[in-house]
């Protein structure tokens, strides 16, 4: 059923639009956005390892980076093991990034900042998502 | 606890977050913290 359903979405976007829009106001769902603001030191990457609250789960719909200088930091990505962005310069063409279709995160996301000047810097990134109850996610998941 | 790599941490609900920070491909710190 649920293959059936993907297809149909695929096939006519504007059903997945209406779908999701009686979906989002059945369950009240609303647009979250998270922040990480980290200190990368010169030639080094922080790595941060995120935990999905037990009772939703996340739509990513895209990301919003800060640097205090282009060009000379990488982002890679993983939701739930899974590679979304690998080795991605944040540039002006980066700064705001939306996903065509929301990425689904179940369990855990992971961000690898990698810092390749001479001089540390801060990099702001922010996850827009939709949380989406889990219950929910569980049960149109088994149709 | 080092904090020093994490200026802000920010998310709606209470989550756990780990942080490692890697140099030459080796972990030289990691630690991990409850923020919300």
């Amino acid at each position: 059923m649920s293959l059936i359903l993907e297809r149909l979405v695929k096939e006519l976007p504007q059903l997945g639009d209406i779908l999701y829009s009686i979906i989002q106001r059945k369950y009240d769902i609303k647009d979250s956005i998270w922040e990480l603001s980290l200190v990368v030191p010169a030639g080094q990457t922080i790595y941060a390892k995120v935990d999905v609250p037990k009772d939703i789960i996340y739509f990513e719909r895209g990301y919003e980076f800060d640097v205090d200088k282009l060009g000379v930091i990488s982002f890679t990505h993983y939701h739930d093991g899974r590679l979304i962005m690998k080795d991605i310069t944040i540039d002006d063409s980066i700064l705001s990034f939306r996903y065509s279709t929301p990425e689904i995160c179940v369990n855990y996301f992971e961000v690898y900042v990698t810092n390749n000047d001479t001089v540390d810097h801060t990099v702001k990134v922010k996850g827009l998502y939709k949380a989406v109850p889990r219950e929910l996610y569980d049960r149109v998941r088994v149709l | 606890m080092s904090e020093k790599y994490v200026k802000k941490a920010s998310f709606p609900q209470s989550i756990k977050v780990e942080i490692k920070v890697i140099k030459e491909g080796e972990v030289i710190e990691s630690y991990i913290r409850e923020v919300s």
